[in-house]
């Protein structure tokens, strides 16, 4: 069933993809059925309405603010060091990104490595006890002797190329600039340390430009590791073996853009582009090597919010074809060109427009008109695709099922209640 | 800038051989031996002249690590040219030259033109694989074969540029049709005049970097 299966991938594209295994299949496949913007000219499952188009409606302009200051930061703390007011801090922290000064802290708390609700004094027993761990990994290839490498293939392969690795990341950047710079060892001993925190996917290339901005950030290994650990978790299918989560990615954005756009998509389709194989490197390393070392920053710290919805950075990557798209077509770019274009576009991004475009297109999606034709007539409900409804008539009784596409999982600073 | 015929080439071969340092040194005449590692691909371009004609090779260095290949041989189809390449001080990399040969030509045309390079040859203490080596594999897969440096610039030249002269008497011979982008070949806005042969083709006249 064609679109069943091009459905499914729109709630993936917005859904985490570690949720993707948990849900039950048969909500998959009722929520599979409800077709934002596709034209489906396969039989249609009995019952089920058929959505023929989706009114996108204009793009509401965004505004960004400036980043969060250190003594906003402290403002959102308790006496016992707690962080409160969490979605309104986090809802900032998108807005505008964080201060330089401010980000070895906060960066603990968005990635995860420290929880939010934990106590200062909670925190010192935790990374005591995250330091002794890093040791005792790090010990663990350090003391291998060069007699068991020689029997130990991965290891050998693993370390051979981070050693080649370390020396072609950033080597631009005063932090890691110079021969024998510290940076370059601490660099090059927490992807090893990784590799035996993860042996079975060890080391694979653009993993050093995950660990960079994090370690220039933290300017401590253990801290730095365990961030990366974290980071690591949520890009960790990008780096499996056959770069099956990159296909997947592909798949959602080539979804995403279908919706939003699909004279663009036609017409990157009409050039064998339908693949947006030239979103590789931006989805691999999410844009690390599209934007200045600073913007990153800014960047991923955004991103770390979970805001406004999961998988944010493939509503960033519509942001830059929504840019591009115009040249592109006008100057009728081949599957070459169309790849030289969009990767000639690496520093000449501009972050803050980015963002305010991504955040655009997400509320656009998110107030959309839905225009749907049932068997008896053509009716246009404005539908919050929070609630999108399914109607189904497979049962006697038609009914109708609110269901909240969880998958979507726009949220606001004021409903939730995450800690 | 104007020219007769646009070739694309695509640069193959395992991580760390030197791929974009080649790519460097021919588009650009430097050596950087600090550069960041390739993700995905990265592209060089650069004038030439055979036999008259102003070409535009149009380079794309791939991404050599094994896990990228499935999304990197998307890159090949529609390459003119491949130059393959090893690292003479490392044998690992001259053993998996046949898998990435294999590759090759599973996925681009079969009248792509691969030249084998052994890169590295300036590091002549260190090496692992002999010239004969490297020569045997070449003829025993038909290919053309040089020992190149990025480092030191030499061979460099010839290596795209041979490249080049043998996919230019290819499309005098008639072998590729020029008429089908997807032999990685076009035709430029200076349109090439019929019947011209190959005489006295002189490479290593160029127009320097930087021209797309």
């Amino acid at each position: 069933m064609v679109s069943s299966r091009i459905t499914n991938y729109i709630f993936d594209a917005f859904r985490g993809t570690e949720e993707q295994h948990q849900r039950p299949p048969e909500e998959v496949e009722l929520l599979g059925e409800v077709i934002p913007g596709l034209e489906i000219n396969q039989q249609e499952e009995p019952g089920f309405e058929v959505i023929t188009r989706i009114d996108l409606g204009t793009r509401p302009e965004v505004n960004r603010t400036g980043p969060l200051s250190s003594e906003d930061w402290i403002r959102h703390q308790d006496t016992e060091g707690r962080m409160i007011n969490i979605p309104l801090l986090k809802q900032v922290i998108f807005k505008g990104g964080l201060c330089h000064a401010l980000r070895k802290e906060a960066w603990k708390f968005l990635l995860g490595y420290v929880p939010w609700d934990s106590t200062l004094e909670e925190r010192k027993v935790l990374q005591r006890s995250r330091t002794d761990e890093y040791f005792r990994m790090k010990l663990q290839w350090k003391s291998v002797s060069e007699e068991q490498e020689r029997r130990n293939s991965r290891l050998r392969d693993y370390r051979s190329l981070i050693e080649k690795d370390v020396n072609r990341t950033d080597r631009s950047n005063r932090f890691y600039e110079g021969m024998d710079n510290p940076g370059l060892v601490l660099l090059h001993d927490i992807l090893m340390t990784y590799c035996m925190f993860d042996f079975d996917l060890g080391y694979v290339q653009g993993m050093s430009d995950l660990l960079s901005p994090i370690l220039y950030v933290m300017e401590n290994e253990v801290d730095a590791f365990w961030c990366f650990v974290c980071f690591m978790d949520q890009m960790h299918q990008n780096f499996e073996e056959q770069m099956q989560g990159m296909k997947t990615q592909l798949i959602q954005l080539s979804t995403l853009l279908r919706l939003l756009d699909l004279s663009f998509w036609n017409y990157l389709e009409s050039q064998d582009s339908g693949f947006l194989y030239f979103c590789f490197r931006w989805l691999l390393i999410r844009f690390k090597r599209e934007l200045s070392f600073q913007d990153v920053l800014r960047l991923w710290e955004v991103m770390w919010t979970g805001l406004p919805c999961d998988n944010f950075h493939l509503l960033v990557c519509c942001a830059i074809l929504d840019s591009e798209k115009q040249k592109i077509m006008e100057e009728n770019y081949g599957f070459n060109e169309i790849l030289k274009h969009i990767n000639e576009l690496s520093m000449k991004l501009d972050i803050e427009d980015i963002l305010q475009k991504a955040e655009g297109i997400c509320e656009q999606i998110t107030s959309c008109k839905v225009r749907s034709a049932t068997s008896d007539n053509e009716y246009v409900q404005q539908r919050q695709i929070t609630s999108l409804k399914v109607h189904s008539a497979t049962s006697a009784n038609e009914y109708v099922q609110q269901r909240q596409i969880t998958s979507l999982k726009v949220r606001s600073a004021t409903s939730d209640n995450e800690p | 800038m104007a020219y007769a015929y646009l070739f694309k080439y695509i640069i193959i071969g395992d991580t760390g051989v030197g791929k974009s340092c080649l790519l460097l040194q021919f588009t650009d005449k430097r050596f950087q031996p600090v550069h960041d590692l390739t993700i995905g691909v990265e592209f060089g371009a650069r004038m030439i002249t055979i036999d008259g004609k102003q070409i535009k090779l149009q380079i794309w260095d791939t991404a050599g690590q094994e896990s990228f290949r499935s999304i990197t041989r998307s890159y090949y189809r529609g390459a003119a040219g491949a130059l393959l390449v090893y690292d003479i001080t490392r044998r690992d990399t001259f053993n998996h030259l046949t898998t990435w040969l294999e590759d090759a030509r599973q996925h681009s045309n079969s009248n792509m033109v691969i030249m084998l390079i052994g890169n590295k040859s300036d590091l002549e203490s260190r090496r692992e694989v002999k010239k004969e080596e490297g020569e045997a594999f070449a003829r025993e897969h038909g290919l053309i074969f040089m020992e190149t440096s990025a480092k030191t610039a030499s061979n460099v030249e010839e290596a795209f540029i041979n490249t080049a002269k043998e996919i230019y008497e290819k499309i005098q011979e008639g072998v590729f049709d020029i008429n089908n982008e997807a032999n990685g070949i076009k035709i430029g806005p200076q349109h090439p005049t019929t019947n011209s042969t190959l005489s006295g083709s002189q490479g290593g006249q160029h127009a320097g970097g930087g021209c797309c």
